[in-house]
């Protein structure tokens, strides 16, 4: 019998394909490259950019969209899509701000807000599931709707001056290190752990690679699904707090463009649209380089507005060098 | 050692879709053992009658009667895998960009406190697919880069990776493979039977049907127009079923 598998997927025990595929794989190997090199580059050009404080500032301006990406992440290898992140933390952030501001004890305030988000998530769950409508287009659509709720409660004027207890969401600091660090680790062990190894991390890829098929094996997809929306709005919603309490107001303009550059940061961690692929450490790491290309062009003093210019021309890049590696090993992918 | 006479007998299953009559009547023992096969034309409503089986679809009538006699109830897939029914669809079997011993389990992992047991899992599904075929497939490689015999392969062991499994449900097994693949999977099958399961395939192959079923059950228009033995009849007579040519006078035709 002639050998129909190509040597390099031999892998008699399947160990190296699983940590590979879902924990750790060449894809996040070279990422780790790139943001050395970036980094030695910077340091060539800039020594500046190197400096603690630097690198500080990034960290900490990158660390909630680090937990963004980790339940972008599980949406998009189940298959899915959300545009609506911005809208929700922006509507999350001043429905809750408005509450605090109009005497609503913080945690119930807090909680409503969260309650909203959730709403959103329902709402895109139950159309891309349920009444199996258009990821993109039912997200865009939440997107505005939120964006719209966070701009009409706000009528222009942003709500500010919250209680400390919720100031101390965004800016308290735990052993000395920020508090957003560990939301950052929390949310990057809790994902990558559930991804890799339990039965709802198996499932949603299940669900990415074949979605009949996993109905059929009794695998509850609309479930599947709906979960995943819903973390990722609570998640929104919960970045929504952290950056109210942090600017210690609430406007409607938080996040901007904060879903395109988490929906970037997991196509460049290795997510594809296609669904089935990922995992939570190349999202996080592709958050990371993101956040180091875009402020390395700020130090190298180009203006900002061209920030997603090149973000756009490195997507191309990530997505270009799939399609390419795909064809060189002689499958083009379906989709 | 007692082993029962039928497994499963669905008797009279009826389903529509909004006003597409696509199984009027159908019935069928399935035996330990044996391999019952569904011949019929395109639109017979063969597919239909198997997913009301595997619970992919719910019936609007018709009994079921489970292994001890007793009236079941498949309503969801979970339904017919808990009653021991497994079921291999062509073409939508397999979940892509995961290996082949995920998608032995796919959606049952054996797992302990919500985790995975990877390692039972790659154990057995390679003890599983040596059951079912003699080449080596690795079960850690996609089962994207696999070829389509393969791919049946890994579907197939589905039904053997447990051992509460006493029916499988095949629909079109050997469609779209080639002559040597074929061949694979027809060996597959007999392997099935001989272990003592109920194998339930539906065809478009006479020669495969001749070569691995014990009984044939002709689909027409919805309804069962046949029974045949595969020892007491001939293919001419099977096809003779199947275009209406025989046993006509049996059904009100409609037109
Ligand atoms: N989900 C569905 N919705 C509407 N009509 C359906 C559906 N599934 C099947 N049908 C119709 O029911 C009839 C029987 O279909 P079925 O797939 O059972 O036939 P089949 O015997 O398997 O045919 P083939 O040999 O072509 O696979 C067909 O007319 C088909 O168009
Ligand atoms: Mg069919």
């Amino acid at each position: 019998m002639t050998a129909l598998v190509a040597p390099a997927q031999l892998d008699v025990t399947g160990r190296r394909s699983f940590v590979t595929r879902m924990i750790f794989g060449p894809r996040e190997a070279v990422l780790i490259g790139l943001i050395v090199v970036l980094m030695i580059i910077m340091w060539f050009i800039e020594p500046r950019f190197l400096a603690l404080a630097n690198l500080r500032a990034i960290l900490i301006g990158s660390a909630m969209e680090m937990v963004l990406v980790v339940g972008v992440v599980f949406l998009m290898v189940g298959k899915m899509f959300d545009l609506s992140l911005d809208g929700v933390i922006n509507m999350v952030g001043v429905v809750a701000g408005l509450l605090m501001v109009g005497g609503v004890p913080w945690p119930i305030a807090c909680a409503a807000a969260l309650a909203a988000g959730a709403g959103i998530g329902l709402i895109n769950g139950i159309c891309t599931t349920t009444l199996n409508m258009n990821p993109l287009m039912t997200t865009l659509a939440t997107w505005w709707i939120a964006r719209g709720i966070a701009f009409g409660l706000t009528q222009g004027i942003s709500p500010y001056g919250f209680p400390q207890q919720f100031v101390d969401i965004g800016y308290s600091r735990l052993a000395g290190i920020p508090i957003v660090y560990y939301y950052a680790l929390a949310a990057l062990v809790i994902g990558a752990l559930v991804l890799a190894f339990t039965k709802y991390g198996y499932d949603t890829f299940a669900v990415g690679g074949n979605r009949l098929a996993s109905r059929l094996r009794g695998i509850p997809t609309r479930r599947v699904t709906m979960t995943a929306f819903l973390v990722l709005a609570l998640l929104a919603g919960f970045t929504g707090l952290v950056y109210a309490a942090r600017l210690n107001a609430a406007t409607p303009q938080a996040a901007v463009n904060v879903n395109l550059r988490v929906i970037a940061a997991a196509v460049i961690g290795g997510c594809a649209l296609a669904g089935g692929r990922g995992t939570v450490i190349g999202g996080v790491l592709g958050v990371l380089f993101v956040s180091l290309l875009l402020s390395s062009t700020l130090v190298l003093g180009i203006d900002g507005v061209w920030q997603y210019t090149i973000l756009g021309g490195v997507i191309l890049v990530a997505v270009g060098a799939d399609a390419l590696a795909a064809k060189v090993r002689g499958q083009e992918d379906l989709e | 050692m007692k082993i029962p006479e039928v497994l499963f007998s669905f008797r009279n299953m009826r389903k529509s879709f909004g006003s597409v009559e696509a199984l009027r009547d159908g019935s069928i023992d399935i035996r330990p053992g044996y391999c019952h096969a569904i011949v019929g034309d395109n639109g017979a409503g063969k597919s239909t009658f198997l997913k009301l089986i595997a619970g992919a679809e719910v019936p609007d009538g018709g009994t079921e009667i489970g292994p001890n006699g007793q009236e079941v109830r498949i309503t969801s897939p979970q339904d017919a895998m808990e009653l021991g029914i497994a079921t291999v669809y062509q073409n939508l079997a397999l979940a892509e960009n995961r290996s082949v011993a995920e998608n032995v389990f796919l959606g049952n992992e054996p797992r302990r406190f919500g985790m995975i047991r990877r390692r039972e899992m790659e154990e057995r599904a390679a003890v599983a697919l040596r059951k079912i075929t003699t080449r080596d497939i690795p079960i850690g490689a996609l089962v994207s880069n696999l070829s389509g015999g393969q791919r049946q392969a890994v579907a197939l062991s589905r039904a053997v990776v447990d051992e509460t499994k006493t029916v499988v449900l095949l629909d079109e097994p050997t469609a779209a493979l080639g002559i040597q693949e074929s061949r694979h999977v027809l060996d597959a099958i007999r392997g099935l039977r001989d272990t003592g399961m109920g194998v339930v395939m539906i065809s478009h192959s006479l020669a495969h049907v001749f070569e691995v079923a014990d009984d044939i059950t002709v689909f027409r228009a919805g309804r069962v127009t046949a029974f045949l033995q595969r020892a007491e009849t001939t293919p001419d007579e099977v096809v003779s079923y199947i275009t209406g040519l025989a046993g006509a006078g049996d059904t009100e035709e409609d037109s």
